[in-house]
């Protein structure tokens, strides 16, 4: 039950910059459309440490090409391929999180990154009954509302009305918000996603 | 704003050092036990104005030494001087073999089943070397078992199979889901012997513990401990926002403050 992968935050890190770079000139490029609105749902998962299953939903305002605002929900159903063990039945095991954020915008030929800062706030809930043969069943549950902080990096490719789009999620929230222990961090990880999708551009 | 970023990375790491107790109050050995065979390294925290000629000291034995020994002592330090009692001997117990073999109950397929023996091994090994050399106190009710995930679940069999040994646990984040729910059984099969000795039990974990499998059982030892056990002085916490490793440190931290005011 010991954590042994905190490399693998440094690693999403680390792909999220090179994949960010290897289409970009660092200038705005004057071909790539300016999208005022856009709406981009898409599906994903937390992959540590077991897989929950995500959907979400992105709408992003931009005020000019390097400046926006973004609107991000999403639903997690947790731990989505491990629902029961032993004698221990999962009733339900849901995250609901609502975020908003502030974020910049890069442009290359076929593409744009946004990096965006987000904050708000995370609603989890899990229902668990012991079903022991020899005893009466013992159920017990966790309902819980704490903020939620990270960085939301979003490639999207293509430059039509409608586009793909990649994103990823690193949470600062517990560690280094909350505590600086950085045993926490399998707090952070639990909230990393990774989610890929399609963008409509609505304005 | 550019140069301030490195400045940030570098506050928030140099800020994240490890915790250390006083070197001048940590004593080192290593015994090998010639119950299963293993080399543990102890780190002894001793208590300031320690006298072992003229008083005689509690004891708490941390599992997973290696990693918690400097968050337990520095905290015993503080919270006992926050409570003007006297502080007690730190017995940090490292890795004689690999923690799934030490601290589980029965061989499954996530462990080895050692905890057998290796609970034999403190009880005619360690504690008799602790009282023997360095002033522990020989009684029951001085000594506390501390273990976080396999480490709580092998101070939950320790609380089922080998009551006699310690009369307050602190078990965090018990992997109580072992082998089918293992020791839930047996503090069934030994209620009748264990429940009513007193005893201080606490019980801790992370809220954001949803594995699917942690919640639930912890939650039956807790209603057990409390329902069937009237010696008993028990406390449940739950740390809010933090998961099954990050909520070790915080309860330690409660799990001490509870033992300091209730022992």
């Amino acid at each position: 039950m010991k954590i042994t992968s905190y490399p693998y935050i440094g690693l999403l890190l680390l792909s999220a910059t090179a994949s960010a770079q290897s289409d970009t000139s660092g200038t705005v490029d004057d071909s790539y459309p300016l999208r005022r609105l856009t709406l981009e749902p898409a599906i994903g998962i937390n992959p540590y440490p077991t897989a929950d299953l995500l959907i979400s939903g992105l709408v992003q305002w931009n005020s000019s090409k390097r400046l926006g605002i973004v609107s991000y929900t999403s639903y997690a159903y947790n731990n989505a391929f491990q629902r029961s063990s032993g004698h221990v039945k999962n009733d339900y095991n849901y995250s609901l999180g609502q975020k908003f954020g502030i974020g910049t915008s890069r442009y290359g030929k076929r593409a744009a990154h946004s990096l965006a800062l987000l904050a708000g706030v995370k609603y989890d809930a899990s229902k668990e009954t012991l079903e022991d043969p020899d005893n009466a069943d013992v159920t017990a549950s966790v309902r819980s509302v704490g903020p939620d902080l990270g960085l939301m990096y979003n490639l999207k490719v293509g430059k039509q009305k409608h586009y793909f789009s990649f994103r990823t999620y690193i949470p600062i929230y517990p560690y280094p918000i909350k505590t600086l222990d950085a045993w926490s961090l399998d707090g952070n990880l639990a909230n990393v996603s990774l989610e890929f999708g399609v963008g409509v551009r609505l304005k | 704003m550019k140069p301030l970023f490195p400045l940030l990375l570098v506050l928030a790491f140099t800020s994240c050092k490890k915790e250390e107790f006083s070197p001048n109050r940590t004593k080192e050995f290593s015994i090998h036990s010639t119950t299963n065979g293993a080399t543990y390294d102890i780190q002894v925290g001793l208590p300031e104005n320690y006298d072992p000629q003229s008083a005689l000291y509690g004891a708490i034995y941390v599992l997973d030494g290696e990693e918690i020994f400097d968050h337990v002592a520095v905290n015993c330090h503080e919270i006992s001087s926050d409570n003007a009692t006297s502080n007690i001997l730190v017995v940090g117990i490292g890795y004689g073999n690999d923690r799934a073999l030490d601290y589980t109950p029965s061989a499954a397929a996530e462990g080895g089943g050692g905890a057998e023996n290796f609970l034999l091994f403190i009880k005619n090994e360690l504690i008799p070397k602790m009282e023997s050399e360095y002033g522990a106190d020989t009684l029951r009710k001085s000594r506390t078992l501390l273990g976080h995930s396999f480490g709580g679940l092998c101070a939950a069999y320790a609380f089922t199979n080998h009551n006699e040994m310690f009369e307050n646990y602190i078990a965090l984040s018990p992997s109580l889901w072992y082998d089918n729910e293992i020791v839930l059984g047996l503090e069934q099969e030994r209620r009748d012997t264990n429940k009513l000795d007193h005893q201080l039990v606490f019980l801790g974990m992370g809220e954001l513990e949803n594995s699917g499998n942690m919640l639930a059982p912890f939650q039956a030892f807790y209603e057990r401990l409390r329902d069937n056990y009237p010696s008993m002085t028990i406390k449940r916490h739950l740390e809010p926002d933090l998961g099954h490793r990050g909520s070790e440190k915080p309860n330690i931290i409660e799990g001490l403050k509870f033992y300091f005011e209730n022992r």
